[in-house]
Parts: structure tokens; C-alpha cells; sequence
């Protein structure tokens, strides 16, 4: 899917793409996505490795900070570009924001890393950015691929 | 060595070949079986192990594996006819509770015998005992009227362990709330948890009887919050009808749990642990 949309674009893999075009936005959506997948994995491994102690606790609210950082350059994106469905994903965002506050309250409450189930939340983190990876921003991503198509490449077409 | 292996295989004897038609007969009765257990068709399903036990005393079955068979058609229809008494200890709550004694006459009778027929393929005797006791308590406690305080009274005068009809123990592994207390809206009626967590709840005041691995809905309701969340569901894990209390468990983590988590934080409402 990533490689398809670059050829569209008409552009290397490697190069980096000119700040304020689509080819730009793109590449932001998909390198965020990127980095909350890597930071997702490095919270697996740490909850595999010892279960929910304090280090897992700093990586999770580092995730929500990145997250809520990565959707509000989504929501800009979107804005700029008249994304047509952009209220639904915006509320989305708020939502998988929500889970992500409580997940952290329920956390903070245990006083010991033997009573949070480790396997379990590491199943839910992992659905719960994969879902809105594949399903919300895909979509906005071919979106931003079909307007792409018929701009000059590298032109500055917005903010 | 390896034309050896080649050449025993490739010959079945005409005994061996007898003896893969029998087993290969009764594998098919037992999947029957264990098919007309779990969709409770029971005429056909005891008719059924008839057939297999007659089958394995065939001059072709394989002796050592007899045994085998007839007691893993037994088990499955000790274990259909068990999980039918408990959906009819659900009928005598419900006709209980509506005051329609002749339906829970008839369902108390269809209870007693499942749980006979239940006893006849292997089950634990003692289930019968159980039986009568919670049907005990499901009258005592569903009878419109009843004060809370008589209730309680019955509840310990027929308290009895039902291990058959709680369902697995309590693992006490998730981080339980105790405080704020969520309402419950379950079967028309509005219970509260006693307490709750991402994977479950211990709800009270059910008054309505459920069997292990039933499914439930309901709708939970949170102080702080301006509606009832949509309705939620979540798989019964134990169930005593004489305390009336019901413990449910989610199917992953909850995100409606995780909301009200959020929303209870936010509006800075402290959080007690059970």
C-alpha cells in the first residue's frame, strides 16, 4: 500500500518529500503511524520481559503523549485537505484517546506488577492502533493518494 | 529396515481392516453424540449411546478402547443433561419471580430430571442434593414481598457450596474496584456492583437465576455520567443465588469500563481498590 502510493506520487522511496505538499502529509501520517507501532512493540516486549512494573507504566504514558501529538497533525492534515468523513475520525481519535486515559488510570491503581495481566494488555494496545492504523488512516491515506494524482510533484499546495 | 516398515503397511490384514470398520463406525456415534449434546436434542442423543455400547461389545471392536468410548459418551451426556437443569433453575427463577406456580412446578420437575438422567450416565450423585437446595433458595429469595432481612435469613439457613453451578473459582487477579460503585441495568432491574474491573464485575442484588457461560447484557450506569452506556456483554462466570450475586466477565478489556475509568477520573472522584 505504502509503495503504491509513493509510485503515484511519482517519487523515490528515499527522497524526502517538499513540507506542504500531499506527498508531505503522507509521509507525516505514515512515518507517526510508524513511530506509535515502534513504541507499542518496545511496550510489549518490556510487558513480556516483566510484566506491568514502572518502566512499562513511563512507556505507556510516553505513548499517549506521542499519540495525542500524531492526532492533532492528523486533524491539521485533514482540515487543510477537506477530508470529507474528517468529524468521524476526529472522534475516533478522542475515543481511542479515552482508552488510552483509562487504560492508564486502571493501571496506576494496582500496587503490584502480579496483578495486571500483561498478555492482555498488550493484546489491547496492539488491536487498538492496528484498527484505527488499517481502517481509519488507510483510508485517508488513499484519500490524500487519489488527490495526489493530479499534482505536479513537489508543489506547495497548503499551509 | 525400510522395505520392512513399507511391507507391514501396505497389507492390512483382513482382522485389521474389521477392526478400523467398527472404530472407524463408533468415531461417527460418538460425534453424533457429542452433536445431539451440545444441541440438546436428547431423545436422539440417548438413543445414541444405546447404539455405542452395543457397537463397542462388537466380536471386531478393539477391546482396550471399549472403555474408552462408552465413557466419553457418557460424559457428554451427563454433561448436556447438567447444563439443561441449570436453564430449567432459570425457568423456576423467572415463573418464581412472575408468581406462575404451574410453570415452575413444570420447570422444577423437568430440572429433577435432567439432573436424574445426569446421575444415570455418571454424574456426581450429589447434584441431585445441590439441586434441591438452590431450588430451595431461588423461592425463598424470588418471592414477591420477601424483606431483605428474610432473604438474608434463608440465604444462611440453606447456604450451601453449589460447585456445580458456580462455576470456576474466583481468581482475584484483576485490579477490583470497590468505589464509586457502578449501577447495573440488568433484566429490567437496576442492581449495582459490588465490585468491578477491566475484565469483569461482581454485581448484587440479581434476582434472577443464571447459569455459568450464559451470555448477558445490560447497560452500566456511572455517577458523572449523563446516560447508561450501550448495552454491554459479558459471559457469566459464577452465580450464588443466595447472596444474588452475579459475576460476569468481559470477552477482552473493557472499553466501556476504560471510558468510565477515565470519565470517574476526571471529574476527581476518588478511586478505591476492593
Amino acid at each position: 500500500m505504502m509503495h503504491n502510493r509513493r509510485k503515484e506520487l511519482g517519487k523515490s522511496f528515499h527522497e524526502f518529500p517538499k513540507r506542504g505538499t500531499i506527498a508531505h502529509d503522507i509521509y507525516t501520517i505514515e512515518v507517526d503511524d510508524l513511530k506509535i507501532g515502534l513504541m507499542i512493540n518496545l511496550l510489549v516486549e518490556t510487558l513480556a520481559s516483566g510484566g506491568m512494573h514502572a518502566s512499562s507504566m513511563v512507556i505507556l504514558k510516553v505513548l499517549r503523549h506521542l499519540t495525542e501529538r500524531n492526532f492533532t497533525r492528523e486533524e491539521a492534515i485533514m482540515a487543510a485537505r477537506s477530508y470529507p468523513t474528517s468529524a468521524s475520525h476526529t472522534g475516533e481519535h478522542r475515543m481511542m484517546l479515552d482508552y488510552l486515559d483509562g487504560l492508564i488510570v486502571m493501571l496506576e491503581i494496582a500496587s503490584g506488577e502480579d496483578e495486571v495481566d500483561a498478555a492482555t494488555v498488550s493484546q489491547f494496545i496492539s488491536r487498538w492502533h492496528a484498527q484505527h492504523a488499517i481502517y481509519g488512516d488507510g483510508v485517508l491515506l488513499d484519500f490524500l493518494g487519489t488527490m495526489a494524482r493530479d499534482q505536479p510533484v513537489g508543489q506547495a499546495d497548503g499551509p | 529396515m525400510a522395505l520392512d516398515a513399507r511391507s507391514s503397511r501396505s497389507a492390512p490384514t483382513a482382522t485389521e481392516q474389521d477392526e478400523r470398520r467398527a472404530l472407524r463406525a463408533a468415531q461417527q456415534l460418538l460425534d453424533r453424540i457429542i452433536g445431539n449434546a451440545e444441541d440438546s436434542q436428547f431423545e436422539q442423543m440417548d438413543e445414541e449411546v444405546k447404539r455405542l455400547q452395543t457397537a463397542v461389545i462388537h466380536p471386531h471392536f478393539p477391546k482396550q478402547r471399549a472403555n474408552l468410548f462408552t465413557d466419553l459418551a457418557r460424559q457428554a451426556a451427563a454433561q448436556a443433561h447438567i447444563k439443561s437443569a441449570q436453564l430449567f433453575l432459570e425457568a423456576i427463577s423467572d415463573a418464581s419471580i412472575s408468581g406462575d406456580r404451574a410453570a415452575k412446578q413444570e420447570a422444577i420437575n423437568n430440572a429433577r430430571l435432567h439432573a436424574s438422567s445426569a446421575i444415570k450416565s455418571g454424574a456426581n450423585p450429589a447434584i441431585n442434593e445441590h439441586l434441591n437446595k438452590i431450588i430451595g433458595i431461588i423461592e425463598q429469595t424470588t418471592k414477591p414481598g420477601i424483606d431483605a432481612a428474610t432473604k438474608a435469613d434463608a440465604a444462611r439457613r440453606t447456604a450451601v457450596s453449589v460447585e456445580w453451578t458456580n462455576g470456576r473459582p474466583d481468581k482475584r487477579k484483576a485490579i477490583r474496584v470497590s468505589s464509586p460503585r457502578l449501577g447495573v441495568l440488568i433484566d429490567d432491574v437496576e442492581a449495582y456492583t459490588a465490585d468491578w474491573s477491566m475484565y469483569g464485575l461482581r454485581i448484587l442484588q440479581v434476582p434472577r437465576f443464571h447459569h455459568i457461560g450464559r451470555k448477558v447484557r445490560f447497560r452500566l450506569q456511572c455517577v458523572g455520567l449523563d446516560e447508561p452506556t450501550n448495552f454491554i456483554t459479558a459471559t457469566v462466570v459464577r452465580h450464588d443465588p443466595a447472596n444474588q450475586t452475579l459475576c460476569v466477565e468481559f470477552p477482552a478489556i473493557s472499553t466501556d469500563i476504560l471510558r468510565i475509568a477515565k470519565r470517574i477520573k476526571s471529574l476527581g472522584i476518588a478511586i478505591e481498590r476492593a
